[in-house]
């Protein structure tokens, strides 16, 4: 039997309880126990040879490693459980590399700086660095608590934090979400550092969880910001038993999409290419496998993705509704790991390991599909010369140089085909590559620099028509610099600081008549370009006692660059091919035309008392590029189109409000958040443009506004068997397109609702954990129906029926309600085998409600019908095993 | 460009479905819809004008005694008149119609309204190059069937001069049988015998009519104004039509960029939604307008054409089987059909003797709308 099995029957059924790290005894056996065994001898047997120790007292039972010492307990001793478990080898094993600084005791006391230090009276700044045990890794957002002041602060991406504290004896304690809380003494002497490893925690599996990155829900900065990592979303249901980190940010209040299977998706009322993605900071412009299905990313690599919905941080700008920061696992230091799995549509392997043990790391993943063999097994000729498949793949290397650099590299590729029959060829993909430097000047000062390339590009044959055949391309290149400083300065201010750049490169490629039969008129869209510059600055700080501030500003500067053929128009008239009087050509790389401005952030949070907070922003956001999207969804032909002389660029002011609650024993938080959002220069576009047919952009679109509002409740739940959120939102999103002539109206110049407008969204996802190797998880989704046009009367010509319309949008599709249910099943749980493996049984739309994905009206010999298609009719079933070589707690 | 999340659905199995759906709509409309056109080609010319009804019950409501004229710009006008039905209808022979000359349509309502369409230019029109067809398998959508049948295609091959914009209106006429020849029958309880005038009454049909899809087709975006393989009607081996014989009378009518695009409307509103690829409905642009209130929301066109046609007829193919409409025959007994429906139409077998019964469409070919003479011109 294995020990630990043996101890969880002892902790069950006695009132025992037991200390100890999972990994120490993960290998460790009891054999041969008999009734009336004394508990001592058994565990001196086990132990024998395996250099673990133990002792007891009442009744607990402390394992650790090393020689038989009875520890004296620490006198904070309500805490010694946690103290206990924090004395391992692994702190004191890496003493030696911070001798100077840091010297942990028996006593669990952390001593920072020199005995005989200048005191001159001043606080000392106290530097921390908090790692994963088991990785290696940096942990973010971690929560260190100096009990003595009731003072926290919170890890950053580099796993530091800082603390001004005067010289003097403290308590703090260190917890990370999934990690094992630590509790220490802190003895302050003077200036110093030390790195403390936090162990995962012991009996854990992985869990639901959302949080939030460097601040909490009541305590931090930010507002409609959700941090989700790979950890907390592997149990929740997904269709196809494909992980996908999009569609569980469809789960979160505020983000809502057209319909299920479809890309792209809609932040508080935007649309979707108000959104933008980066993924360790390459710019991503098609985030969709298969038209929407799946979603380009591997979930394999990934360790947590930002979405910032609200209050961006002035380092980030360029999109409007909201920017989607996803992170990569840095990769294991210590020991090679690979895992992988198999659904019905997809394979996917990834493998992580030290290149240089504790110095280099690397990560990989490769993805791809095999599902041709459902194509074939269906017998209709069409779909059979049909064929979809798609892939993506990234490698990351990360070296830690030395405590104060580090170096990344990061490539990503995603790309996809789809031949629908004899008619039409589709492919596109997204590749990218980044560089990343995080320096470290001093205790108080950081630097993050990178430089990014990607490029998305499509290609599409139209075979509908043999005369009519043609070929199409598109491409854009984003490319990326940037320098960001973080500096604690006296006071504790947290400043920001920092400057980007982007290029945009886009060839809007050529329609070339495809086939020997071809006539079609061959026509070039055209190349452009722009550059867009920015500076920030922001300033974190406590303006009271219980007021904290943020102030920020961002300065954004965008050149769109020729070459280009600009065409004038008659001022005031609309844009047609009627009103044209003249045109101006530019040379490559001159200023066509320029905008600019400024971008502030303002935040303000009050706090209530410990645990309740208030908080109030404003936030403008502008950006420079937009979709030419006239579908209802997006197509993978959609082309991005920078903002030109003609189409100026979007705008968008954000305030919002909210009021924020932790009920931290039960490890619940809930936010209610309430916003409005005023966009201009929305662009939209004229009844039935055709984006191929070379007529001038300006001709096809129209500017607008878009007044976005709602309110956003989630109450989340963190810890213990049950987690997972609940979420409802209240939203509505409305355009206006009016202009001096009919032309330049849309819906008349009335407001209409956009097609992403869904007033009532509830989302509940719920994770159960019966056991260590099993649990259920569960989605219940509910949305009101997207709005739609409908035919609201009939008239007759030449014996046929025609339809007149409705206002735009003004109905909407049935309601939209779905349970998903899925059943996770880990293998054995040792600790140190060589393979692991767990099988994931997914139920989508359990109850298989036939939900309305449209409405459409088709003439049917004359005779107009209305019908309404669903796509997943049934309860889809999938199962997908999956398996993880090395060390299974590695996420 | 087709649905492609249909398709991804039909491909992955996923059991979608489409089902009949009635919007909870209710709005109340009533707005003027006025059509017509002047078509050189064509000996009768057509104006409709109604007022629109509601989705849940769809009828045409003519609006009558109005004074409908057609004038063209050199000052000729052409008084229509009202027909029982509510059309209004006119005579010009093609040689009052001249190419090159525009058109306008002036409607009076006897509410003393006023409507007028915009000058639409009569342009020639061209040959019809070639029709025929290609055996093609294809779905039906919303019944989820797979279907095979004949796909027909039009070519076009214009000289450059001629409009770039095309519409065909179809009118396919097919021979076809009843299930058996009409033995005798019964006309009520008392099961008392009748028969037939001859042998065959009823057994033989041959029906026309016109086939109501917007078919059409443009070349703005090609070198050349021709176009081949134009995808006109579908016609599946689950009808009769494909029996016996099968002719097809094609219509092509030029038109302006206009007339085009008004009716381009109509056809991606109603034949080619169903996914989140399709635009918004787009409403289709008039070109009537209330002379005396510019506000008033108008629907309809008023277009001119030159129409020429050509037809296309078709025999039995050999390879491919017909399966027609379903009509079964099943043996009579006085037990199971004593009681009707009446009538009930016997056939006897004249090798076993044995005496068949059908439904009555299947007896009597002119209730499935057939005639029991052929045209003048069929052979």
């Amino acid at each position: 039997m294995a020990l630990e099995e043996f101890i969880g029957t002892l902790q069950r059924d006695t009132n025992l309880e037991f200390y100890y790290k999972s990994a120490w005894i993960d290998s460790v056996v009891v054999r041969n126990v008999r009734k009336g065994d004394l508990l001592e001898q058994v565990l001196a047997q086990a132990f024998r040879g395996t250099g673990l120790n133990f002792f007891t007292e009442d009744n607990q039972v402390f394992i650790f490693q090393g020689d038989p010492v009875v520890a004296s307990l620490p006198e904070y001793d309500d805490h010694r459980k946690k103290a206990f478990t924090g004395v391992d080898a692994t702190s004191e094993g890496n003493g030696d590399q911070y001798m100077t600084t840091i010297n942990i005791s028996r006593e669990n006391m952390i001593t920072v700086g020199e005995e005989h230090a200048n005191n001159n009276g001043r606080k000392k700044r106290v530097q921390g660095r908090i790692l994963n045990g088991s990785t290696g890794e940096p942990l973010i957002g971690a929560t260190i608590y100096v009990k003595q002041l009731s003072l926290g602060t919170i890890s950053d991406v580099d796993g530091n934090f800082f603390l001004e504290l005067a010289p003097g004896q403290y308590t703090i304690s260190m917890d990370h979400m999934a990690m094992k809380a630590l509790e220490y003494g802190l003895k302050v002497l003077s200036d110093g550092s030390f790195t403390i490893e936090l162990e995962n925690e012991l009996i854990e599996l992985e869990e639901i969880t959302v949080i939030d990155k460097r601040r909490g829900n009541v305590d931090g900065m930010l507002m409609g910001y959700e941090r989700i990592t790979t950890r907390s979303m592997k149990e929740i249901p997904v269709v196809m038993g494909e992980k996908d980190i999009l569609k569980v940010a469809q789960m979160l209040p505020g983000v809502q999409n057209v319909g299920e299977g479809s890309s792209g998706f809609n932040v508080r009322g935007g649309s979707p290419d108000q959104n933008m993605f980066y993924i360790n900071n390459i710019s991503v412009y098609n985030t969709s496998h298969l038209f929407g299905f799946f979603t380009a990313f591997s979930p394999d690599i990934i360790s947590d993705f930002s979405l910032y919905k609200n209050n961006v941080p002035a380092k980030y700008g360029g999109r409007i509704a909201s920017i989607f920061e996803i992170n990569t696992r840095e990769g294991n230091k210590n020991n090679f790991f690979a895992q992988g799995g198999i659904s019905p549509i997809t394979g996917h392997v990834s493998a992580e390991g030290p290149v240089i043990k504790e110095k280099v790391t690397f990560v990989a993943s490769y993805r791809s599909t095999y599902s041709d063999w459902i194509l074939n097994r269906i017998n209709d000729q069409d779909l059979k010369n049909s064929n979809a498949t798609f892939s993506d793949a990234t490698l990351g290397l990360n070296a830690e140089i030395n405590t104060d650099n580090r170096l990344r590299f990061f490539y990503y590729q995603s790309a996809d085909k789809f031949s629908l029959s004899t008619r039409n060829d589709y492919s596109y993909a997204n590749r990218g590559a980044s560089l990343l430097w995080d320096h470290r000047f001093n205790n108080n000062l950081t630097l993050d620099v990178s430089a990014a390339t990607s490029n998305y590009g499509f290609g599409n044959i139209d075979k509908n028509n043999v005369s009519e055949a043609y070929e199409q391309d598109y491409s854009i290149r984003h490319s990326e610099a940037r320098a960001d400083f973080t500096w604690l300065a006296p006071g504790n201010h947290l400043i920001e600081f920092g400057a980007n750049s982007v290029l945009y490169q886009l060839n809007r490629g050529n329609i070339i008549p495809y086939g020997p039969e071809s006539r079609r008129i061959p026509i070039s869209l055209g190349e452009e370009q722009g550059v867009e510059n920015s500076l920030y600055l922001s300033d974190e700080f406590s303006l009271l006692p219980r007021l904290n501030l943020l102030l920020g500003l961002r300065y954004s500067h965008y050149m769109y660059l020729g070459p280009a053929d600009v065409i004038r128009y008659d001022e005031g008239l609309p844009k047609n091919q009627f009103t044209v009087i003249g045109s101006e050509s530019y040379a490559p790389w001159e200023k066509v035309q320029s905008y600019s401005g400024f971008e502030p952030r303002v935040v303000l949070n009050y706090s209530l008392g410990n645990n309740t907070s208030v908080k109030a922003s404003y936030n403008r956001l502008q950006q420079y590029i937009f979709l030419l999207s006239n579908t209802i969804a997006l197509a993978p032909t959609d082309q991005w189109k920078l903002t030109d002389s003609h189409i100026t660029p979007p705008l968008s002011d954000q305030v919002s409000a909210g009021f924020y609650h932790d009920f931290q024993d039960q490890g619940i938080n809930i936010s209610v958040e309430a916003y409005k959002k005023w966009i201009s220069n929305v662009v939209e576009y004229k009844d039935g443009v055709d984006f191929i047919s070379g007529a001038p952009v300006e001709t096809q679109v129209l500017q607008g506004t878009q007044d976005s509002r709602g309110i956003e409740v989630m109450v989340k739940k963190n810890t213990n068997r049950l987690t997972g959120w609940v979420s409802y939102t209240w939203s509505r999103s409305m355009v206006t397109v009016d202009g001096s002539f009919d032309e330049m109206q849309i819906n008349d110049g009335s407001p209409f609702p956009s097609n992403y407008d869904r007033p009532h969204s509830f989302n509940l996802v719920s994770n159960y954990r019966i056991s260590r190797r099993l649990s259920f998880s569960s989605n219940i989704v509910y949305t009101s129906g997207r709005p739609v046009t409908l035919p609201i009367a009939v008239y007759y010509s030449e014996n046929q029926q025609y339809l007149y319309y409705s206002s735009r949008n003004k109905y909407r599709i049935p309601d939209y309600f779905r349970i998903d249910l899925s059943v996770n099943l880990e293998g054995n749980l040792k600790f140190k085998k060589l393979a692991h493996s767990f099988w994931m049984l997914n139920i989508y739309n359990l109850t298989g409600r036939e939900n309305a994905y449209s409405v459409f009206y088709e003439a049917r010999a004359g005779q107009i019908k209305g019908y309404r298609l669903s796509i997943f009719a049934q309860p889809i079933v999938t199962l997908s095993w999956n398996f993880k070589f090395g060390n299974y707690n590695s996420e | 460009m087709l649905a492609p999340a249909v398709f991804f659905a039909l491909l992955m199995n996923f059991s979608s479905c489409i089902e009949p759906y009635t919007a909870d709509v209710e709005e109340a409309t009533d707005l003027i819809s006025v059509e017509g056109s002047i078509i050189r080609g064509e000996l009768v010319q057509t104006v409709v004008v109604t007022r629109t009804s509601a989705m849940v019950n769809p009828q045409f409501l003519p609006v009558r005694d109005c004074m409908v004229e057609v004038v063209d710009d050199q000052g000729a006008g052409f008084l229509f008149n009202e027909n029982p039905d509510g059309t209004y209808t006119r005579t010009i022979p093609d040689e009052m119609l001249k190419i090159g000359r525009k058109y306008q349509l002036r409607v009076t309502t006897p509410r003393g309204e006023r409507y007028e369409s915009s000058y639409e230019r009569l342009n020639s029109g061209t040959e019809v190059d070639s029709v025929y067809y290609r055996v093609e398998d294809r779905i039906d959508k919303v019944a989820g069937e797979e279907l095979t049948g004949l796909q027909f295609y039009v070519d076009l091959e214009a000289a450059d001069s001629i409009s770039r914009y095309y519409r065909w209106s179809l009118e396919e006429t097919y021979e076809y049988t009843s299930v058996a020849p009409i033995s005798y029958y019964y006309l009520d309880e008392s099961l008392e015998q009748y028969y037939p005038e001859y042998d065959t009454e009823f057994f033989r049909c041959w029906k026309t009519a016109g086939i109501k899809d917007l078919f059409l087709s443009s070349t703005k975006n090609l070198v050349m104004n021709e176009k081949k393989m134009i995808p006109l009607n579908y016609v599946s081996t689950e009808s009769d039509r494909l029996k016996i014989k099968y002719s097809l009378l094609i219509r092509q009518y030029t038109m302006s960029e206009n007339a085009y695009r008004y009716w381009l409307n109509h056809k991606i509103a109603t034949q080619e939604a169903g996914g989140l690829y399709t635009q918004q409905p787009g409403q289709p642009v008039s070109n009537i307008v209330n002379v005396d209130d510019s506000t008033e929301q108008v629907l309809g066109f008023f277009w001119a054409s030159h129409k020429t046609e050509q037809r296309l007829t078709i025999p039995r193919i050999n390879d491919l089987p017909v399966f027609g409409d379903p009509c079964d025959l099943v043996e009579f007994s006085f037990a199971d059909h004593g009681k009707g429906p009446f009538p009930m139409y016997i056939w006897v077998d004249p090798m076993s003797g044995i005496r068949y019964t059908s439904n009555r469409f299947c007896f009597v070919c002119t209730l499935k709308g057939g005639e029991t003479q052929p045209p003048d011109w069929w052979e």
